[in-house]
Formats: C-alpha cells, sequence, structure tokens
C-alpha cells in the first residue's frame, strides 16, 4: 500500500524566534548554527522547492546555493524586514524561481492536459490546512475564496507552483493582457481583505 | 546607470512587487526587480509584506519517494567545502571531538569534553563568537565511580532551553530511564525520559531553572524510581 505522503506544513510561530537566533548566530560566523538551520529546515525547504523545481538534483542545487547564500547574506537579515523565517523561505523560494526563469525548467510538472491541470488546481486549491500560521492561513484562505475563479487560479498557481505569466496564459489560453489583469484585480482585492 | 524616475511612482512599484513576490516574471524583470528592490527601500518593504501574507499557502506535501531521492548528508558536505575555514581552534577542538565519538571510549570521551571546555571558556569567553557552548553540564558516574555519561544543557533563547545526553552507547539497551535534577535541599525536579533514541530534548521553564539550581543530576531506572544508575555534580559553564 502505498504511504501516506509526509504533512510539511511550515511549523507554528515560535519556530520563528529560534530561526532568528540562527540567522544571528549565522551572521557572526557561527557554521554550527547553520547546520542546526540545516537539519530543522532540510525536509520543509525541499518539500517547498520540490513543486518548483520538479527534480531532485535541482532541489538539491537550490537547497546547497541557497544554504552557502544564507551564510553570506544572514547579516543582512533585520527584524524590520520581516521574521525571519519568512525571510529565508523567500530567499529560497526566489533562487528556485531564478533557477526556473533561466531555463532550468521542470518536467515532472506539466501543464500537458486539461485533466492535469484540474487536477492539479484541485490539489492547489483544497490543499488540507495544517498545523502552524493557523490564523494566517484561514485569513488568506478566506479572502481568496473571495476572488474570481480565474484570479484565484492565477494566483495560486503562480505562488505555489511558480508558472509564470506566459505560462499560465497558454494554460488558460488567454490573451497574456487579460491574464494580467486578473492577476492585478485579484491581487488588489486580496490586499484590501487582508487589510480589512 | 541611474534608475528612471518611472519607479518612483508608488503605482508601479506596487504592481512590480505584487509581480515579484509572486513569481510571475521572466528572468530578465526578476534580475531588474532584485536591482530595484536593492535600491527602493519602499519597494522592498511591499514585497516583504506581500511574502508574509503568502506564505501560510506554502503548505505542502511531498511523498516519501521524492524526499528519499535527496541526499541530505552529501549535500551538507557540498556546502560545508564552500563555506569560509574554520578558525584552527574550533577546528581542532571540533576533530578531537569526532575522534573520541568514533572511538566510543566512553570513559576517555568525558574526560576529552571536560578538557575542551575547560580550554573553550578562556578560548572563546573574550571573544563571545561561539554561544553553543553548554551553559551547564554534569558527568554522571555510576556506582564504580567511571564517567559514563556526560549531560550537557545550554538556554539557546529566551524560553528555548534543551539538554542532551551522550554518548548514546552508554545507555543499557532497551531501558527506560528519567532524569532528575537535584537540588541542595534534596528537591528533585523530574527533567524528561530518555532511551538510546532520545537523547535531547526541549526544557521546559521550570526544568531550566531546576538545572540552573541543581546540585547534581541523576538519571533513574523509570521503573525502580528509587535506585540511582549514575549521577554527577551539575556545574555551571557560563552565565546566562
Amino acid at each position: 500500500m502505498e504511504r501516506p505522503p509526509i504533512s510539511t506544513a511550515f511549523p507554528a510561530a515560535d519556530a520563528t524566534a529560534q530561526v532568528e537566533y540562527w540567522l544571528q548566530e549565522i551572521a557572526r560566523g557561527d557554521k554550527e548554527a547553520l547546520a542546526a538551520l540545516y537539519q530543522a529546515y532540510f525536509r520543509r525547504l525541499a518539500a517547498l522547492l520540490y513543486p518548483l523545481l520538479g527534480h531532485a538534483s535541482t532541489v538539491e542545487d537550490v537547497i546547497q546555493e541557497g544554504f552557502i547564500k544564507l551564510w553570506h547574506k544572514a547579516h543582512t537579515w533585520q527584524p524590520q524586514r520581516g521574521n525571519g523565517e519568512a525571510w529565508m523561505i523567500a530567499l529560497f523560494r526566489h533562487l528556485a524561481l531564478d533557477q526556473l526563469r533561466s531555463g532550468k525548467r521542470r518536467t515532472a510538472v506539466s501543464l500537458q492536459s486539461e485533466q492535469e491541470d484540474v487536477a492539479m488546481e484541485d490539489k492547489v486549491v483544497f490543499d488540507a490546512p495544517a498545523p502552524g500560521f493557523p490564523h494566517e492561513r484561514e485569513r488568506i484562505w478566506h479572502c481568496l475564496n473571495q476572488l474570481e475563479a480565474q484570479s484565484r487560479a492565477a494566483i495560486l498557481l503562480s505562488y505555489t507552483q511558480g508558472y509564470s505569466h506566459e505560462e499560465l496564459s497558454q494554460h488558460f489560453a488567454t490573451p497574456l493582457g487579460t491574464l494580467k489583469s486578473w492577476v492585478r484585480r485579484g491581487m488588489e482585492k486580496l490586499r484590501q481583505c487582508l487589510c480589512h | 546607470m541611474p534608475m528612471p524616475l518611472r519607479y518612483l511612482q508608488s503605482e508601479l512599484q506596487t504592481r512590480l512587487a505584487e509581480r515579484y513576490a509572486l513569481g510571475m516574471q521572466t528572468l530578465k524583470v526578476r534580475l531588474r526587480c532584485q536591482q530595484l528592490l536593492a535600491e527602493l527601500p519602499s519597494m522592498e518593504a511591499l514585497v516583504i509584506q506581500w511574502e508574509q501574507r503568502l506564505q501560510p499557502l506554502l503548505t505542502t506535501t511531498v511523498t516519501d519517494d521524492q524526499l528519499a531521492q535527496l541526499n541530505q548528508q552529501h549535500i551538507w558536505q557540498r556546502i560545508t567545502q564552500q563555506l569560509p575555514d574554520q578558525p584552527a581552534l574550533t577546528k581542532r577542538v571540533a576533530s578531537v571531538i569526532q575522534y573520541w565519538q568514533h572511538t566510543l571510549n566512553q570513559l576517555a570521551l568525558a574526560a576529552c569534553l571536560l578538557l575542551m571546555l575547560w580550554l573553550s571558556q578562556f578560548a572563546i569567553t573574550p571573544h563571545s563568537t561561539i554561544p553553543v557552548l553548554p551553559h551547564y553540564m554534569a558527568v554522571l558516574r555510576d556506582a564504580r565511580e567511571s564517567p559514563s555519561l556526560v549531560v550537557t544543557s545550554a538556554r539557546l533563547a529566551p524560553g528555548h532551553a534543551v539538554v542532551k545526553l551522550f554518548p548514546q552507547q552508554a545507555l543499557p539497551v532497551g531501558a527506560t530511564l528519567g532524569l532528575w535534577a537535584e537540588d541542595p535541599k534534596g528537591q528533585r525536579v523530574l527533567l524528561g525520559h530518555l532511551d538510546s533514541s532520545h537523547l535531547q530534548w526541549t526544557l521546559s521553564k521550570p526544568q531550566w531553572l531546576a538545572i540552573a539550581s541543581a546540585e547534581r543530576l541523576l538519571l533513574v531506572d523509570s521503573t525502580a524510581p528509587h535506585s540511582v544508575l549514575w549521577q554527577g555534580e551539575c556545574q555551571q559553564l557560563r552565565a546566562w
């Protein structure tokens, strides 16, 4: 029997203090702090990067590059630049996006058939909430559910799966300008809802 | 080349920040945005705001098979190869630790650790660069007075303290043991249960304070609460 997938929800808010402590120690040149952060976040980062990159070898490359970048950049993190965990996750996610856009394209995740599209959207939209950030997660899902279906799908596919404007335009068989309008309207509504 | 003035328009910054945070742009536009983010703190703040709003969506799932394809140890080796060399003292201490871990010599390991910690105090304290040095340590001895187990405890951050025991091989297989802190009046506080696969855990605040005020630490067979198998004086290594 196939084993169920492992939940890789990002950890609860109290983990943030630990990550920020590690970042400060890494900034002072403490390799043990880097090792501790690596140990604690390896699986979660892998889970984050897999849907974007699709290949184990590329995931490995980005994790390697990300931790080296983290080592050199940890001193630039400041509390006013957001919480440390969010900062770190953004660093890895943007590295993966740069990798994707540079042509090292995933092949494991494709947009080939309508069936796959629907399945993938279903997976994204109905992914069960997990522990950690329960309030924030509920809130953003509440706001996402207020959006038009196209805007919601475009935002989710782009943010969680790394699809570009062009890819989504092809995927939805819609002109690029229309696609950008969906996203712009969606983000505007999302911002209003989240700030409400 | 100076930055075009149009990028100072808040509407344009908002739009670019949204798209950058979502990750929709081409590589060329992304690289341009990264340059702008370095120059425009207001745009960077917008990106950070969006990142924090959207990150709760990143809950995802991954299968065992996918994770099994990743070689965590190998990636770590590749990372460490690209980091600058450690200072000589730290390197030497690390190699000594590694050597003793491999020999599994319990007596020598405990003695080496004591020596290392003693030396580290002199070598590291003035620079305060290696804060992972434990705050408390106890070398637990059995009835024959031979050092068997080392317990270290450190406060990593306010409200976050850990305790760790090693070497694992010193523990009787299958035994469930309780680690206790005993203060000078003989009052005991249970710090947690351990077995050969559970040798490190987080302490609650009362448990951490119990270590801080402990005279000695005790390892007790949980099935026979009055039998102390190992015990040792709890020593403070540095202030916290």
